[in-house]
């Protein structure tokens, strides 16, 4: 079975019957180039062939040896435009960071070329051949001057003024130019490397414990990374770390075809999510600022009221019989005072200066101004920093009274299997029964019952302050969801969509035009929005595993802390950066050749 | 044909092991099966001999004494919470009494060390036991008490050691020390119960087993005495004598319907447990 490729663009019918000029592609499939009158066809010289002529009434007389052949019709993708055909859906995600296999499309209309059983490759290269057909156009005009039509001719002596204004590149003062813009682009480099290099150093790295450094990390990596994209797209030599493109006139190119239009996309899009960023940090940062007086009073206010006032009064209420649950009059007495002394105590030592109403303005106005210099993000990440700040005596309760819970919990499950007359057996990691002496017995007992009954009061809370940390804990989710948007929304790709989805292509399926079974219609398939969003779906699901989930409930009921691992979490948002920065050195390196 | 030679040739006996690669086929029963099955039959057609009632009404009446025994906490309680009874003599009373019976058995059930021990322990526990359910209402006590003595019952009857008889036992009195007044009283009624119920038992079950009848019955009727005299004491006399006879028919009538029982009704026992589908045991 031979495919016939026929551009959408030649099949309006002409006053005489025309030759179908066309060239081989692929192993053994045709693309047609251009239709011409009946006296050229022996004109032409290889590699271009006569397939057939079209007459009038649009019946099409093939020349080939063979009569098992379909055509199909395509839409010439403008390279120009970057719109082309893909096998595969085009990854957003750079390929180190992509852990798992993008889905294959497989629409039930690839079925014909399956049965056909060729190599996928060959495929591959009829496809890249269609991807080529303005330029295959241009060449074979190139060797048929008289061919020409007017219309290409005005387009060819466009491309003559484009060469013109890129031979203006040469002069001296574009040349000193460039050398500026390259030592600016690597003491950036430079400086932003060391930042993020630095952020990230030393057995607790600050970006684990802080979002304010993780933001500061993430737009270091952007800074890194911005150049070595845009020299990707732009540059003349491309860069070391993606194969080098071939000249797009080689027929044997084995290489995806529109290698750099992804990282076009990445790179526009996070431009564009920069620039998106500093525009609502400008609007919000305003707001703040013309309402700050208002807003410092009330956030001092209910400060003051949730983090001191009713924490302090809740856990008064636990130490005197709450809800009139009976409590060990002497337990619940004890922690009840320590975790007051706590709450004291931090609340002199730092909350009070921080919550107080100056501070709380001088905040705001700090925030206001890093709003617009360095976007809402950066805000964002301040104030999810002072909350875990200003809730610390609240973390810390939460620690202590899991502890105990657990280790009480602990205590009881072996005293149990005491009360029982069993013992685990650690060496095989099973209870085995045992015979223990009387006065073992008897402690054992008398501590179990004591443990039984100081279980409620230490339970009842270990509940309270687990409750309270979860309010603390979904306040911080929702900021750095936030900012995991703000951050990392694909905004770019979602407005190509909109606007061209030939550009971005994920994947092709074939339609099929009338019922013998011999005419078909290439269609594109937009990539499809899961897969855009699939590191926001990654990053869901481990959220929802890490604060939702049946194993988190079972660790909060046995005192286990809910451990959240920010780093890991936020890493699935990275895609669109490489897991390691290049060195200022390599940047220097690579931008040395694109000098003149 | 092999293997009806195998059969034949055979030395090895079948044994009901899954394990063990033996030389028969999945389907073989084992002709000692339908020999014991039919034994059974026969022998549950039997009538019992008076002998087997003997045995019969010798277990219930050493549970009957040990029931008696468990409810000696509740004497003991009673005497302290409501009676006003000075703890600490009957502290000492029962303490130098079990002496006597340690030394007269000259047995050593406790060691020196571990009634050190355990003494301490209690006196540490004392204060803490007394306010540990100062709180819960007195009802909440009494039924949790009310239940402990029930499992500590069921426990006595369903288990052959006593391990988790004692410590329901020790966790019932546990519960009820808290109910009294002082630091004093929650010690000397924990030792107590400690002893009437914990060494008391073994030196029973001591003289029992070494056939000191004598001794034996001294103890029995020094039970019954205290029992029964507290119970007129509290109760009246009507109460100790319906008590009295309950008891007597619990000893001399039960045992009857228990032999009716298991004549016609009772399934299981040693043929059918070796018999019965088993579940592996791994490990």
């Amino acid at each position: 079975m031979i495919y016939i490729f026929w551009p959408n663009t030649l099949t309006k019918l002409r006053a005489q019957d025309c030759v179908v000029i066309g060239l081989c592609c692929g192993q053994s499939d045709l693309l047609v180039l251009l239709l011409a009158s009946l006296e050229v066809s022996n004109k032409i010289s290889q590699p271009y062939r006569n397939i057939g002529v079209l007459k009038t009434n649009g019946e099409f007389e093939c020349h080939l040896d063979t009569d098992d052949y379909s055509v199909v019709m395509f839409r010439p993708p403008n390279l120009n435009l970057m719109q082309f055909y893909s096998l595969k859906p085009i990854s957003l995600i750079l390929p180190d960071r992509d852990t798992s296999q993008l889905f294959e499309s497989k629409s039930k209309h690839m079925a014909g070329f399956r049965e056909r059983g060729g190599p996928p490759s060959s495929f591959r290269d009829s496809l890249n051949e269609i991807n080529l057909y303005h330029r295959k156009l241009e060449h074979f005009y190139r060797v048929h001057e008289e061919l020409r039509l007017k219309s290409e001719k005005i387009s060819s002596s466009r491309s003559r003024l484009r060469n013109w204004l890129r031979n203006l590149g040469t002069s001296r003062l574009i040349s000193i130019l460039h050398y500026l813009v390259i030592y600016f682009t690597v003491t950036l480099h430079f400086i932003a490397s060391g930042v993020s290099s630095l952020l990230n150093k030393g057995p607790v790295p600050l970006v684990n414990v802080s979002v304010t450094a993780q933001q500061m990390d993430l737009r270091c990596q952007q800074v890194c990374y911005l150049p070595i994209q845009f020299l990707r797209i732009y540059g003349r030599k491309s860069a070391t770390t993606s194969p080098p493109l071939r000249p797009l006139e080689t027929n044997s190119s084995r290489t995806f075809l529109c290698e750099m239009y992804p990282d076009y996309i990445r790179f526009y899009n996070t431009l564009w999510l920069v620039v998106n960023d500093i525009c609502f940090g400008l609007i919000i940062g305003a707001l703040l600022r013309d309402n700050r007086f208002k807003i410092s009073a009330a956030v001092s206010r209910s400060l003051e009221e949730f983090l001191y006032k009713k924490v302090r009064f809740m856990t008064v209420f636990l130490g005197d019989n709450p809800f009139g649950i009976k409590l060990n009059g002497e337990l619940a007495k004890f922690l009840s005072e320590l975790f007051q002394w706590i709450i004291d105590f931090s609340h002199e030592t730092y909350i009070s200066t921080i919550i107080r109403y100056p501070s709380v303005e001088f905040m705001v106005d700090v925030i206001s101004g890093i709003c617009s210099l360095f976007g809402a993000n950066f805000a964002l990440s301040l104030i999810a920093d002072l909350v875990s700040l200003l809730s610390m005596h609240i973390s810390l309760f939460y620690f202590i009274s899991a502890r105990i819970y657990n280790w009480q919990l602990n205590l009881m499950l072996t005293l149990f299997y005491l009360f029982c007359g069993k013992k685990r057996n650690v060496l095989r990691k099973r209870v085995d029964g045992n015979m223990f002496q009387l006065d073992q017995l008897l402690m054992g007992t008398l501590f179990f019952t004591v443990n039984v009954f100081l279980l409620p009061t230490v339970a009842i809370f270990y509940a309270f302050f687990t409750l309270l940390r979860i309010v603390i804990l979904t306040l911080e989710v929702t900021l750095e969801s936030t900012m995991a948007m703000l951050n990392h929304f694909p905004l770019f790709a979602l407005l190509l969509r909109l606007k061209d989805p030939r550009r971005i292509p994920g994947g092709i399926y074939f339609h099929q035009l009338g019922n013998d079974g011999r005419m078909f219609r290439l269609e594109n398939k937009s990539l499809s929005l899961r897969s855009m969003f699939k590191p926001f779906s990654a990053l869901m699901s481990y959220t929802t595993n890490t604060y939702i989930s049946s194993t988190t409930l079972a660790r909060c009921i046995v005192g286990l802390p809910i451990l959240v691992q920010r780093r890991r979490m936020y890493q699935t948002l990275y895609f669109s950066l490489p897991t390691r920065p290049e060195t200022p050195r390599d940047l220097w390196n690579l931008l040395k050749t694109t000098l003149p | 044909m092999s293997r009806r030679l195998g059969m034949e040739n055979r030395e090895n006996h079948w044994e009901r092991l899954l394990w063990l690669k033996q030389d028969y086929p999945d389907n073989y029963s084992d002709p000692a099966f339908l020999k014991e099955l039919s034994e059974f039959h026969q022998q549950q057609l039997l009538p019992h001999s008076p002998s087997s009632y003997n045995s019969i009404v010798r277990d219930f009446l050493l549970f009957y004494h040990r029931v008696l025994n468990a409810s000696s906490i509740y004497v003991i309680f009673s005497l302290i919470y409501y009676y006003d009874y000075n703890p600490l003599q009957i502290a000492i009373g029962t303490s130098l009494l079990g002496t006597l019976g340690l030394v007269t058995s000259r047995y050593r059930f406790v060691r020196l060390k571990s009634s050190l021990i355990i003494v301490f322990t209690l006196l540490n526990l004392s204060p803490l036991l007394k306010s540990l359910s100062r709180t819960t209402s007195s009802d909440s006590i009494w039924t949790l008490s009310c239940w402990l003595t029930a499992f500590y019952v069921l426990s006595i009857a369903l288990e052959t050691t006593n391990i988790i008889s004692t410590n329901l036992l020790v966790c019932n009195a546990a519960v009820l020390a808290s109910r009294l007044k002082t630091t004093t009283e929650v010690f000397c009624f924990l030792l107590i119960c400690i002893e009437i119920n914990i060494l008391l038992p073994k030196l029973e079950r001591y003289f029992f087993s070494k056939e000191l009848y004598a001794y034996y019955a001294v103890l029995f009727l020094g039970d019954h005495i205290v029992l029964y005299s507290f119970v007129a004491m509290s109760l009246g006399v009507p109460y100790m004598l319906s008590l009295a006879l309950f008891s007597l028919v619990f000893i001399t009538v039960l045992p009857r319907y228990f032999m009716r029982w298991q004549r016609l009704y009772y399934r299981g026992g040693a043929l059918l447990s070796k018999w019965d589908a088993k579940v592996p045991i791994f490990n």
